[in-house]
């Protein structure tokens, strides 16, 4: 770890797919690498809905448990930053900059029917249900099965807000870190296995980090350092052969891998971008707030 | 505004004065269910 006064951290992508970016934080502390995490799942504002009127509902499910149901929908939120939150909002009680209503209208005239997210018709095309703008039936979401003669009317209106709040916020359904892995095999001890000994020891990481095979080659290597997960059940093992300096697994505590999984509702890496903008709002608040007190 | 109650037997819609027994009329079945309001019920979804 350096110990310049001034560092400047590093952010490198190794992956990022649709609903998933891996990266990789260094030259910075565990503190950092943990508020960026905290952030991206509790303060990274998305669209939910947060307020459903029913006009008539008579399937099997009651309407709170409705409700509940389409809180959790995740929406489209790439447009988030154009509202306001509600309680910020100019306006008395809601407006189209604060909210976004949602009409579902279905009703049974069929054996039975699915109401799904598809029937959730948005006022806003920025904001629909993820899923539904793709056309596959995979990824649409089931809200409630009606019978013939049910119906289900209702509006549902749409509010910014942020994981802490409520989960359903969250963009984030994954947001881990974790810290790089140092394995050191020690080859001189390892010589001293027999070959039945080394497959026992190599069987005995429940990852599977090291490999060995007695018929190609006598070593045994690290087939994925990444997949180490710290259990320390190698050297458990080694201890128990009587060679406690077989393996030294040490952290690397200045770098920091990054696996963020998203539900949709935003892209991953307007997540991360997101929650280090969220970080240094909240640093320059800090900053002018004790400047004003201080003056 | 007349009190209506649904039969949980027969379903048929029994208007209940008070003082009267709870008994529909149809079947004499004694559990009686409340209509739901025509008015809109909001829900926060959380």
């Amino acid at each position: 770890m350096s110990h310049t006064l001034y560092r400047h951290p590093n952010l490198e992508i190794l992956e990022i797919k649709n609903d998933s970016i891996t990266f990789i934080l260094s030259n910075t502390d565990i503190s950092v690498a943990n508020a960026l995490r905290r952030v991206m799942i509790a303060e990274v504002p998305t669209m939910c809905i947060d307020l459903v009127e029913f006009e008539a509902n008579n399937s099997v499910l009651v309407d709170e448990f409705i409700a509940h149901r389409l809180g959790l929908i995740p929406l489209t939120s790439h447009k988030v930053d154009q509202f306001n939150y509600t309680r910020d909002c100019s306006c008395a009680e809601r407006c189209d900059n604060c909210s976004v209503e949602f009409k579902l209208n279905a009703r049974c005239n069929d054996h039975s029917y699915s109401v799904t997210s598809l029937d959730l018709l948005s006022q806003n095309d920025h904001v629909i249900p993820v899923g539904s703008s793709d056309g596959r039936p995979d990824t649409v979401i089931p809200i409630v099965k009606l019978h013939r003669g049910q119906e289900v009317k209702l509006r549902a209106i749409a509010k910014k807000g942020v994981g802490k709040e409520h989960a359903k916020w969250s963009p984030a359904c994954v947001a881990t870190y974790q810290f790089q892995p140092k394995i050191v095999i020690n080859q001189n001890r390892m010589d001293e296995l027999t070959d039945r000994q080394k497959e026992e020891w190599v069987q005995s990481c429940p990852a599977n980090v090291y490999q060995f095979n007695a018929h190609q080659r006598q070593q045994v290597t690290i087939e994925d350092q990444m997949r180490c997960m710290f259990c320390m059940e190698c050297k458990k093992k080694a201890d128990s052969l009587g060679k406690p300096d077989l393996v030294s697994i040490e952290q690397k505590t200045d770098k920091f891998i990054f696996n963020v999984e998203t539900n949709g509702s935003l892209k991953p890496e307007e997540v991360v971008l997101s929650a280090i903008q969220i970080i240094k709002r909240k640093l320059t608040d800090i900053q002018t707030q004790l400047q004003d007190t201080v003056n | 505004m007349p009190c209506i109650y649904i039969c949980g037997e027969c379903g048929a819609e029994n208007e209940i004065k008070p003082k009267e027994p709870i008994k529909c009329k149809d079947c004499t079945y004694r559990i009686m269910y409340k209509k739901r309001t025509d008015r809109m019920i909001q829900f926060e979804a959380r």
